[in-house]
């Protein structure tokens, strides 16, 4: 007798169509409530917040329906003396709010809005000997951070001012034996990790330290019978890991790998045909970030009433077009 | 806008933590409104309930109180750093991934308003409700880091000059010893209550890299250490990934360890091989033994 996996199933009253404009009323009304307890615990994540429900607009073609100015205000409000951008006002900078942050300014064509240079030079003093980045002045280090800081600096067009070829070292220090990667050299594969260290090696145009066959099996080893994608083996499916595990297919060519039409179906499974949104799986509670990367993902995967999103980036294609990005992908 | 529950349930919240710094567990209780005129706040046994009704309160007004504070610094108001501490406890109990917060005590700590060991102490009650929390870990190895650092410096020269900023077992004084045990202590639990604990295991195997530098004796007896764990936990890939680290690190080594231990590596991966294969037959089905193979 086997163990079951761990896998959940489909019932068969789960959406099966996409509800694009429900998503784009539960993302326009998303943070209204300003003085709700849910919107004060997830303060430390309003910059990664902001930029997961414009993005989703952007990607539906609904970013006009956002208030531009009073993001622009906050972003700006955001920046420190030390040039790092913070989560929220009152908070201390660190590189994943100020990934964040140009991430949104960029989508707005507003970079100018905070103080680029001073945002390049903060990065710049985040790297260390051995090419890893520390999150903030405080010191930990997870390649993470190396994505961050490289999609960082490109998108400021700033790429070379740190040591690119030190930072790819280290991120490869960090591969492991099954193809993957981790936070820290020695540290378990897991496909978050995956993604960045992927991306940050497509940004860099470094691509070929990855061995794509072995990573890619590992990758599609991650469809569960419910055509969910989880992030480790072992795990439950859920909507985000699916982005990343596809996203990273995506960059190193191998997403024929994968059942794409059970994988459709599992992401449409996870929508709220009430209230719009996305959730880790069906049936939960829906929030912006798996809205995200469900919507990323069924572009990824061909939904031409999504634009076409980055697979790096998770960002519309044409913005990136338009900062002048061309990257080369497997 | 200040809520005098608020102000109540903090200064309890603080007198429990005087009366009882030894407070080892704390989870929330599923009662949805005040029922009684006591406390909502229970301590049983170094056992601390809080009423669910009261975690929304107590959360707004100590993060509220924090972050006035913290937004006006330099010329706001003071709050004696005594309070500050207790704030970011308060917010940290609710909320661990508020990481400024751990900044803020990471400051305390900086400038001897907190001390190391206690915050340590708190970080590994906030493990025992939210044991996978990565900021809890990040602001650990942040402690942890600088408590090595401070020992290093009072080393007496002659040891410290081949060490590399590293340490090797037999230059561990006694504090980072036990330290470092109740570390190894603290990933348990926390891996133990939170199956496939990435943050538990990486926390590990950097305390095995950091603390140890990959010291052979200590790389062997983890080996032997955590054998039987994961005979009892066949899913865990995080589990098994680290007895991977292990294992590479030896191999990395193997010449030492043939030489100074008389063990040869390949005994050690056959046994490892042999083992996981009695464990893929009397658990079929898991799909983290075969990574393992």
């Amino acid at each position: 007798m086997g163990t079951p996996i761990k896998d959940v199933s489909i019932p068969d009253n789960a959406p099966k169509e996409l509800l694009l404009s429900k998503h784009a009323d539960y993302i326009g009304a998303y943070g209204s409530k300003k003085d709700d307890y849910e919107y004060v615990m997830t303060e430390y994540l309003r910059m990664n917040g902001i930029y997961w429900g414009l993005t989703a607009m952007d990607l539906m073609d609904e970013l006009k329906r956002m208030n531009k100015e009073e993001v622009l205000v906050f972003v700006k409000q955001c920046q420190h003396e030390s040039g790092g951008i913070s989560c929220s006002v009152g908070h201390d900078p660190h590189l994943l709010c100020t990934l964040s942050a140009i991430q949104i300014l960029t989508l707005y064509d507003a970079q100018d809005t905070i103080d680029c240079d001073k945002v390049i030079k903060w990065v710049q003093s985040l790297q260390q000997d051995d090419g890893s980045f520390y999150g903030d002045k405080w010191g930990e280090v997870d390649t993470r951070f190396s994505f961050c800081a490289v999609a960082c600096l490109s998108l400021l067009g700033k790429l070379d001012s740190i040591n690119v070829d030190k930072a790819v070292e280290f991120v490869v220090s960090c591969m492991n034996f099954d193809g993957g990667f981790g936070c820290r050299p020695g540290s378990e594969s897991h496909s978050g990790q995956i993604y960045c260290c992927v991306g940050m090696l497509a940004i860099t145009g470094q691509l070929h330290h990855i061995n794509a066959d072995l990573l890619g099996w590992w990758l599609c080893e991650r469809q569960l019978p419910s055509g969910g994608l989880n992030g480790r083996p072992e795990k439950l499916p859920d909507v985000c890991y699916s982005w990343w595990v596809l996203a990273s297919l995506k960059i190193i060519n191998r997403l024929q790998w994968i059942d794409k039409n059970k994988l459709i179906e599992f992401i449409l499974a996870s929508q709220d045909e009430e209230t719009g949104g996305f959730a880790d799986r069906p049936g939960d509670m829906v929030d912006p970030f798996h809205t995200l990367f469900g919507l990323a993902g069924l572009s990824l995967l061909g939904n031409t009433s999504i634009k076409p999103v980055n697979p790096v980036y998770c960002m519309p294609e044409d913005t990136i077009r338009r900062v002048g990005i061309q990257l080369d992908l497997l | 806008m200040t809520d005098g529950r608020g102000v109540r349930l903090l200064t309890d919240l603080n007198n429990i933590f005087k009366r009882d710094p030894n407070i080892d567990e704390y989870d929330v209780l599923p009662v949805i409104e005040p029922k009684h005129n006591k406390s909502p706040l229970v301590v049983v046994d170094h056992k601390l309930g809080v009423e669910l009704w009261c975690v929304s309160i107590l959360y707004q007004h100590a993060y509220d109180r924090l972050f006035s504070w913290r937004d006006k610094n330099g010329g706001g108001k003071f709050i004696d750093p005594v309070e500050v501490g207790n704030l970011c406890r308060a917010v940290l109990l609710v909320n661990p991934e508020c990481y400024t917060a751990w900044n803020i005590r990471k400051e305390c700590v900086e400038s001897c308003t907190l001390n190391i060991e206690d915050d340590l102490k708190l970080g590994r009650l906030i493990l025992t409700k939210h044991p996978k929390s990565p900021e809890t870990f990040i602001h650990r190895r942040w402690l942890l880091q600088r408590y090595i650092n401070q020992c290093l410096i009072f080393l007496p020269t002659n040891q410290n000059s081949s060490s590399n900023n590293t340490l090797i077992p037999v230059q561990l004084n006694t504090n980072i010893q036990r330290l470092v045990t109740q570390e190894f202590a603290v990933c348990l639990h926390a891996a133990e209550h939170y199956p496939c604990n990435y943050h538990a295991w990486s926390h590990r195997i950097w305390l095995i890299q950091t603390a140890y530098n990959n010291s052979i004796q200590v790389l062997l007896t983890e080996l032997q250490k955590t054998i039987i764990w994961f005979a009892q936990h066949v899913s865990d890939h995080s589990g098994f990934h680290y007895r991977q680290f292990l294992l590479t690190s030896l191999m990395n080594q193997s010449k030492t360890l043939l030489h100074k231990y008389h063990i040869d590596i390949n005994d050690i991966i056959t046994q490892e091989f042999d083992k996981t294969c009695d464990l893929i037959a009397c658990f079929p089905g898991h799909e983290a033994l075969w990574y393992h193979r």
